[in-house]
C-alpha cells in the first residue's frame, strides 16, 4: 500500500476513509488540530483551527473553518453522517509559540 | 505606508545598513540580498515563505516585533548547525548555551534595528517604531510561520507585506546562509 500526504491547510477541515491517505500539518504552533478516527468505519478526520470563536468576525462567512465554533461541529457532524458516531479524539497545538507578542 | 516601490526603495537602505552593521558586529563578511516585496494573505505564509524555507525541517529562528509608526515582525531561519557555527566563530569556542542565544539575540536585535533606521530614511514618519526585545528559539519553520499567520488573524490583518533576504555570512571554515523575513501588515 503506498501512503500519500495529505496537508490540512489552516482553517481546513478533512474527512477522509482513504487507507492510504495520511492527513499531516506541517507544524502547528499556536494553532488548534483535532485529530479524529473512527475505528469501525475507518473515517479519520482533522481539522487545522486558527481562532476561538467566530462571533463578531465577518470573515466566518468566507473562511468558516479557521473558527473553533464552527470547525469542531462540522467535523463531528460530518462523520456522523458518515457512520462514525462518537470517534476517538486528540487534540494538540495551542502552544505559546510568540509569547513576547502577546 | 506607502507603496511597494516605497517599501523596496526602503529596504535598500536597509539592506546596506543591516550589511554594515554585521559586517562590523560579526567581523565576517555579510551580504543581505532583498527579494521584492510581496503582497499576501495573512493565512498563506506558510506556501509563500515555504519557498526559502523547509517548512518542516527544525530550523534557530530569531523573532522580533516591531511596534510603533511601523508595525511588523521580523523572523530570521538560521539552520542549527549554521546557528552554531556562528555563535562557535563569535565566541571563539564558548559553548554556553545562554551565550550562544545572547549572540543570535543581538543578531536579530541589529538587524531590526537597521532595518528600521533604512526604512526611517525612506519613509518620513513622525513617531517612532520600537523593537520587542528577540525571541530566539528552536522549532519547525512552518509552526513559527503557522503561529505568525493566526497572530495576524486574530488581529484582523488579512494582507501582509512579506519581504525575504537571503544572508550571506563568510566564516574562515564556510560559507554560512540564512534567511530574514520581514512581515508588515497592510
Amino acid at each position: 500500500m503506498a501512503l500519500r500526504e495529505r496537508m490540512v491547510n489552516l482553517g481546513e477541515v478533512v474527512v477522509t476513509d482513504d487507507p492510504e491517505v495520511v492527513l499531516t500539518v506541517p507544524g502547528i504552533g499556536s494553532c488548534i488540530v483535532v485529530c479524529v478516527f473512527h475505528s469501525r468505519t475507518r473515517l479519520a478526520g482533522m481539522a487545522h483551527i486558527v481562532l476561538p470563536s467566530s462571533q463578531g468576525r465577518k470573515e466566518a462567512s468566507t473562511k468558516p473553518f479557521w473558527f473553533a465554533d464552527i470547525a469542531v461541529p462540522y467535523l463531528i457532524e460530518n462523520m456522523r453522517n458518515k457512520g462514525a458516531i462518537r470517534p476517538n479524539c486528540a487534540i494538540v497545538g495551542g502552544a505559546n509559540v510568540l509569547n513576547f507578542l502577546l | 505606508m506607502g507603496t511597494t516601490r516605497t517599501l523596496e526603495e526602503a529596504l535598500k537602505f536597509a539592506q546596506l545598513e543591516c550589511e554594515t552593521a554585521l559586517t562590523e558586529f560579526l567581523g565576517a563578511d555579510v551580504e543581505f540580498h532583498p527579494v521584492e516585496w510581496i503582497e499576501c494573505q495573512a493565512d498563506e505564509l506558510l506556501s509563500v515563505v515555504g519557498q526559502f524555507v523547509g517548512v518542516e525541517e527544525v530550523y534557530r529562528a530569531i523573532v522580533v516585533g516591531v511596534y510603533g509608526d511601523l508595525q511588523g515582525y521580523l523572523v530570521m531561519f538560521f539552520r542549527i548547525k549554521d546557528a552554531e557555527e556562528l555563535t562557535t566563530y563569535m565566541l571563539d569556542g564558548e559553548s554556553d548555551p545562554e551565550v550562544q542565544e545572547s549572540v543570535l539575540a543581538e543578531i536579530g536585535n541589529l538587524t531590526t534595528a537597521r532595518l528600521l533606521m533604512g526604512f526611517s530614511k525612506a519613509i518620513q514618519t513622525n513617531g517612532e517604531a520600537m523593537p520587542t526585545p528577540p525571541q530566539t528559539q528552536v522549532d519547525f519553520s512552518g509552526s513559527l510561520l503557522q503561529s505568525l499567520s493566526a497572530l495576524f488573524l486574530s488581529q484582523g490583518q488579512m494582507k501582509v507585506f512579506h519581504s525575504v533576504w537571503k544572508l550571506k555570512v563568510q566564516l574562515p571554515k564556510g560559507l554560512i546562509n540564512g534567511t530574514a523575513h520581514f512581515f508588515l501588515p497592510v
